[in-house]
């Protein structure tokens, strides 16, 4: 799994491309993350646009991210998730967890309307 | 992949040695095989994520401990369900013990891993397992099919 940083004023948008599944690069994200908020990024959008492929092991590395931000007094929403993944949220409950936006733009505009 | 179909309720059977490379399409074929037969695409989704993480938990668990087996899955379905058993030889572990997933959870204990069985649990209707002769692990996941509503509330 690859992610590009690219920062959008008081946001920082994560866009996580490849298979976010099996191995460290998936577990990647949750440092990744961590790193953000030591240097007070802690308002996240994840485009999942380009994942490929998704399951527990990205999931899990998902979670963890989020309750870091929380914890930081941030958040983590997410842009674009492809249907398999919106269907994992719906199935779980996720989506009351995680916001999710049809676009990038939706989701890093989400932030300054709380 | 073998078809048994003696019926208009097929079952397949596949055996995955080796590696996990063909699991992907494996996942695609389950999917379409579940829309095919009524299930909504959110279900066959669900359907999909769970028969691929019990999949990849046999691997995990139990090829790497003995590279000669490999993994048999089996996939029933008919008018009321949709029915995977997933069988291979490996180490025992406490399945019952774990938790299907619920959003109430501490979510960092999933930082390493260990979503797979709360996963499969909390996305399926009834899952079982049973420990046979001969190391055989055997996973059994059910999804009922909802009968489609039709426009107009008819």
């Amino acid at each position: 799994m690859k992610i590009i940083e690219t920062i959008k004023g008081d946001v920082t948008l994560l866009t996580l491309s490849g298979k976010m599944m099996n191995g460290p690069e998936s577990i990647h994200l949750h440092p990744y993350i961590k790193e953000l908020i030591e240097k007070s990024q802690t308002k996240i959008v994840v485009d999942m646009g380009k994942v490929k492929w998704f399951n527990s092991t990205g999931l899990g590395a998902l979670l963890a991210s989020y309750t870091s931000l929380c914890n930081a007094g941030g958040d983590l929403r997410i842009a674009r998730p492809t249907r398999k993944i919106y269907s994992v949220f719906m199935m779980t409950q996720l989506v009351t967890v995680f916001k999710s936006f049809d676009t990038v733009d939706e989701a890093i505009e989400s932030y300054e309307t709380g | 992949m073998t078809r048994i179909s003696t019926s208009s309720n097929p079952i397949y059977k596949i055996s995955i040695s080796g590696s996990e490379k063909h699991l992907e399409r494996i996942k695609e074929l389950i999917h379409f095989i579940s829309t095919q037969h009524g299930l909504e695409d959110m279900e066959a989704d669900s359907v999909e994520v769970a028969i691929g993480e019990a999949c990849h938990n046999a691997f995990r668990h139990g090829v790497s401990s003995n590279r000669l087996s490999c993994v048999d899955l089996e996939v029933s379905i008919d008018e009321k369900a949709i029915k995977a058993v997933i069988r291979n030889r490996g180490e025992t572990f406490e399945f019952y013990d774990i938790e299907p997933f619920n959003i109430n959870q501490d979510f960092m204990a999933y930082k390493n891993g260990g979503l797979g069985i709360p996963l499969i649990k909390a996305l399926m209707d009834e899952v079982y397992f049973e420990r046979k002769p001969d190391n055989i692990n055997e996973v059994t996941l059910i999804k009922y099919i909802k009968k489609k509503t039709k426009k107009g509330g008819e």
